[in-house]
C-alpha cells in the first residue's frame, strides 16, 4: 500500500476510534457522576465492555495501532507524528456531528493551526520527493 | 509540584514510546506485502523486538502517569502540556534516529503542538 493511502486511512481509523470510545463511554457514564473518587468508576467496567459503540472503537483503535506501524516501517517519525496529527482535527469535527459536542473559537484556532502545520509537512515532502527524482 | 514532575514523564515517555517503535519498525523493515504468510512472518518479527517492546512499555508508563495525574488536575491543563510530546518526539528523530528533519517538518511539528494546545484549551 503507497505510503499516502496509509496515512489517510490510519487517520480517519484513529479519529473514529475515539470518536465511538467517547460515544460509549458517553452512553455508560450518562447520569453517572463520582467525581474525583475514580475507583467508583470501576462499577461501570462490565457495562463499558459491553457497550458495543465502545467495543467498536476499541477495535478501531487496535488497528489504527497496526497502521501506525506500517507507517513507520516506511517513512521517517518526524513525518508521521505531524502528518497523523490531523487526526485531531477530524476528532473534534466528527464529536461536533456524531456526539454534538461544542467547538469553541479557540478550538478553531486550534483546528486551521493544526491544519497549515499538516500542510506545510505534505508539501514539504512533495518538493523532497521531487528532489530525490532528480 | 508533583503534577508537573508526572506531566513531564507522561511527555517524555510518551515520545520515547513512539521514538522506540520507529526504530523498532525500521529493523523489520519496510511492510509492503498484504499475503498472509508473510504478514503474520512480519507480525512475528515484530512481537518480538525489543525496541517495540521498549517502545510499547514507554507508552504503557505514559498512560498510566495520565490516569494518575488526572486524578489531581483537570483534564484541560494536562491536555494541552502532553502536545509538548510532538517536539521531543522531532527532537528524538533528529539526534537519535538520525533522520534528515528539513524546515518544513521542523514547522509543521511546532504548528501542530500549538494547535492541539489550543484545541485541548
Amino acid at each position: 500500500m503507497r505510503l499516502v493511502s496509509l496515512v489517510i486511512l490510519a487517520i480517519l481509523v484513529q479519529s473514529l476510534g475515539n470518536v465511538m470510545l467517547g460515544k460509549g463511554i458517553k452512553q455508560v457514564t450518562a447520569g453517572f457522576d463520582a467525581g474525583l473518587e475514580v475507583w467508583k468508576y470501576l462499577s461501570l467496567l462490565p457495562s463499558v465492555i459491553a457497550n458495543p459503540s465502545f467495543l467498536l472503537g476499541v477495535l478501531l483503535l487496535i488497528a489504527f495501532f497496526v497502521l501506525h506501524l506500517a507507517m513507520l516501517s516506511k517513512a521517517d517519525l518526524s513525518f508521521v507524528m505531524p502528518v497523523t496529527a490531523f487526526s485531531y482535527v477530524l476528532i473534534a469535527v466528527l464529536a461536533k456531528l456524531i456526539l454534538s459536542e461544542a467547538i469553541t473559537l479557540f478550538q478553531w484556532i486550534g483546528i486551521l493551526l493544526i491544519t497549515v502545520g499538516v500542510m506545510v509537512v505534505g508539501m514539504g515532502e512533495a518538493r523532497r520527493g521531487r528532489k530525490e527524482q532528480r | 509540584m508533583k503534577s508537573l514532575a508526572v506531566i513531564a514523564l507522561i511527555v517524555v515517555s510518551g515520545a520515547l514510546g513512539d521514538i522506540f517503535l520507529a526504530r523498532g519498525m525500521k529493523q523489520v523493515g519496510s511492510i509492503d506485502t498484504l499475503a498472509l504468510k508473510e504478514l503474520l512472518q512480519i507480525a512475528r518479527r515484530v512481537l518480538f523486538s525489543g525496541f517495540i517492546l521498549l517502545g510499547i512499555g514507554c507508552m504503557a508508563v505514559a498512560f498510566f502517569s495520565l490516569v494518575t495525574v488526572l486524578a489531581w488536575e483537570k483534564v484541560s491543563v494536562v491536555e494541552p502540556a502532553t502536545s509538548l510530546s510532538y517536539v521531543i518526539n522531532t527532537l528524538g528523530a533528529k539526534f537519535y534516529l538520525k533522520e534528515e528533519v528539513d524546515l518544513a517538518r521542523w514547522i509543521g511539528t511546532v504548528l501542530v503542538t500549538l494547535g492541539i494546545a489550543c484545541l485541548c484549551l
